[in-house]
């Protein structure tokens, strides 16, 4: 299958004061049509800043300092506002962490549905596509809730409303940040089940940004793992859940409780994420690796490919074993 | 867990309810007050030394509860009887001191739980002299000890709060808890912050404090992955009433109410190769003004009868097949075999 979008070593700065900020930095990756790519990572690891970037919603202190962003074939990282608003919303479209801040709060939600249909759409045509929206996206008496504020939906629905502002162009691809990280696992569990409908049904392909192995291990085809702005391990789902090849992807997998007895210690990674303005020589994560070797601290380990679809930014991948018997079973 | 342990908390029939403010209107024409029932006729025994689960999703009474219990909140009825003080229900302010030298809390966000204007010295200074816990000339050396046991540096006194990472606040905001040395510490999602790397710290670092300082602990979360590692019992609750409470394990391997069993099958498998999933909800938690007749969670259950929606179950006790004591609130039982009566 082709690629719908290619992100090529995309570097994305941000402005702190009179420092710069590598959020993003280096980063590649491709998306196959119709495939659900996961990103994984702490924050501040540059996830939402990779995402960000591709749609070109930056914060002002925010820029993308190099490398390539294409959609199609066109390069859309140096597009012009006009273009790129052709593009945003109506062949990408993006899901929010926290519904309560991304919509408007005093517009009702009937009103912010419709914004991103065509012009030359009419009134009552532009009302029948909003009902229908809703209705896909599982509200019931859709018609009344067209003129409900933000404020009087549920976290849950909003977030549904959030989905269905995001697809009523029709995207082609969808890029979902946190989309259920707000919400109780009972209605992640609704929220997820909807995304994973939709896109089939629409034909869409999917970026899901989150913290959670387990939304990533039920949702995606392909994973990259990010940390400190870069991609350190990337593979598919099922390769990556039984042989992660980097001690960070490793330590995460290692670090939740899956039937862990009780006089058995969770094995947490030590220390703590890096600052990005002082990142330190070598290997970002090489302080808190319990791999690390004298070269580790001194070079930079590239991203390399050690398996068919398997990427590491390593340099002791091979000392790392299979996973058994965590992943497996109910919680 | 020893069943026959001494008993630390025993809570009855608790109750807090939160009056809804009324408009001038509403007050002229005497509409009837209206309250959120945050914990509804809980009834929850501790045991020293054990660990207590409250798990439950978000508005379901398990802060609300936890609060209650330490009198942040006031319970409008009911009785919590903490061993060797009394009830604490009805305790006066000024006796209330005297227990939170054996009850405290950790909080869910170390960003907001500390305050940003004092150093690390002044924060801790604070409580030794209001509690009095020792002479003014030890004060420096017991604060190093304890932000020694969370896994502190001892240099850190002259600093603030906005100083340190998530995680390091956290810790401090344990060691505030139990420079008291309490007997019982009750940790309201002491982790759901935290970033996923350091969450294992943490809890590392609870587990281990519990054992060293003989700590009896109520642990609130709303992962249940956490929750099965850590506890020793589990307490579910919905809409502020206790729906199920039993040992951790069984309550995994055979949960009887079906809230329960939908919790642990909502949470996302670890495990791409297991995608499907043979289980659904409908529809979110109701508001805890407007409770459903019947059974509060019939809304949304799947086997709910007309017996549920009419008749509200009472929170029964029984022996399982284990011959573990349970508490139960529901018409119709999934994995009926397992009960005695």
């Amino acid at each position: 299958m082709e690629d719908i979008l290619k992100v090529e070593n995309l570097k994305t700065d941000f402005i702190d004061g009179n420092q710069i900020v590598h959020a993003v930095n280096d980063v590649s990756f491709a998306i196959r049509e119709g495939e659900t790519f996961g990103l994984i990572g702490e924050s501040g690891c540059g996830k939402s800043a990779t995402c960000r970037s591709i749609i070109g919603l930056l914060k002002e202190n925010g820029r993308i300092s190099g490398g390539k962003v294409i959609y199609k074939g066109k390069d859309i990282s140096k597009m012009r506002f006009r273009e790129m608003q052709k593009i945003r919303g109506h062949e990408i479209g993006m899901v929010f962490q926290e519904p309560m801040t991304t919509l408007n709060p005093v517009v009702k939600i009937g009103v912010q549905l419709t914004e991103s249909l065509p012009e030359k759409m009419s009134k009552e045509d532009k009302r029948k596509r909003a009902i229908e929206l809703l209705k896909m996206v599982g509200i019931s008496d859709a018609q009344q809730r067209l003129q409900a504020y933000p404020h009087q939906l549920s976290g849950g629905m909003r977030q549904r409303v959030m989905i269905a502002i995001a697809l009523a162009a029709g995207p082609k691809l969808l890029l979902a940040d946190e989309p259920t990280t707000a919400l109780d696992v009972t209605i992640q569990d609704q929220v997820l089940k909807l995304l994973m409908k939709l896109k089939q049904e629409l034909g869409m392909s999917m970026i899901l940004v989150t913290h959670d192995l387990g939304v990533a291990a039920q949702t995606c085809d392909h994973i990259a793992v990010m940390y400190a702005g870069q991609i350190v391990e990337e593979a598919s789902v099922h390769e990556i859940f039984k042989r992660p090849r980097n001690p960070y992807t490793y330590g995460l997998m290692c670090s939740l409780p899956v039937k862990h007895r009780k006089d058995e210690k969770l094995v947490p990674i030590d220390g703590m994420p890096p600052n990005l303005k002082a990142l330190p020589k070598g290997c970002a994560f090489a302080p808190r690796c319990r791999y690390c070797e004298k070269i580790c601290l001194e070079t930079t380990p590239e991203l390399q490919e050690i398996g068919p679809g398997h990427k590491t930014r390593c340099h002791q991948w091979e000392k790392l074993k299979d996973v058994h018997g965590m992943v497996e079973g109910a919680i | 867990m020893a069943q026959d342990q001494k008993m630390l908390l025993s809570v009855r029939d608790l109750t807090t309810l939160f009056p809804i403010r009324q408009t001038i209107f509403e007050k002229v024409q005497r509409k009837p007050q209206k309250y959120i029932r945050a914990v509804s006729g809980v009834s929850l025994d501790i045991r020293k030394g054990e660990t207590v689960g409250l798990v439950g999703e978000s508005g379901c009474g398990k802060s609300s509860l936890a609060k209650t219990l330490i009198r942040l909140n006031d319970p409008t009825s009911g009785i919590i009887d903490f061993a060797g003080i009394g009830d604490l229900a009805n305790a006066k302010r000024k006796d209330l001191r005297k227990m939170h030298r054996k009850i405290q809390m950790v909080f869910q966000d170390p960003y907001s739980s500390l305050n940003p204007r004092m150093t690390i010295r002044s924060m801790f200074y604070e409580i030794l002299s209001v509690y009095d816990l020792c002479d003014r000339t030890e004060y420096e050396q017991k604060t190093k000890e304890i932000l020694h046991m969370v896994g502190m540096p001892d240099d850190i006194l002259d600093r603030r709060p906005s100083a340190f990472s998530g995680g390091q606040r956290q810790r401090i905001g344990i060691a505030r808890a139990l420079i008291m040395e309490p007997e019982l510490l009750i940790a309201d999602e002491p982790v759901s912050a935290l970033d996923m790397s350091i969450q294992a710290q943490i809890i590392n670092l609870l587990m281990e404090l519990k054992t060293k300082m003989d700590l009896t602990m109520l642990f609130i979360s709303h992962d249940l992955r956490v929750m099965r590692y850590i506890s020793d019992r589990v307490v579910v609750m919905y809409l502020g009433k206790i729906m199920e409470e039993g040992p951790t394990d069984e309550m995994f391997s055979e949960p009887h109410h079906p809230y329960t069993d939908i919790l642990i099958h909502a949470a996302p498998l670890m495990n791409p190769e297991i995608r499907e999933r043979n289980y659904t909800i409908e529809g979110e938690t109701p508001s805890p003004i407007d409770i459903p007749s019947g059974c509060c969670f019939h809304p949304r259950c799947p086997y709910a009868t007309e017996e549920c929606r009419k008749k509200e179950p009472e929170l029964r006790t029984f022996k399982d097949a284990h011959g573990n004591m349970r508490q139960l609130a529901c018409h119709f039982p999934l994995n009926r075999e397992k009960m005695c009566p």
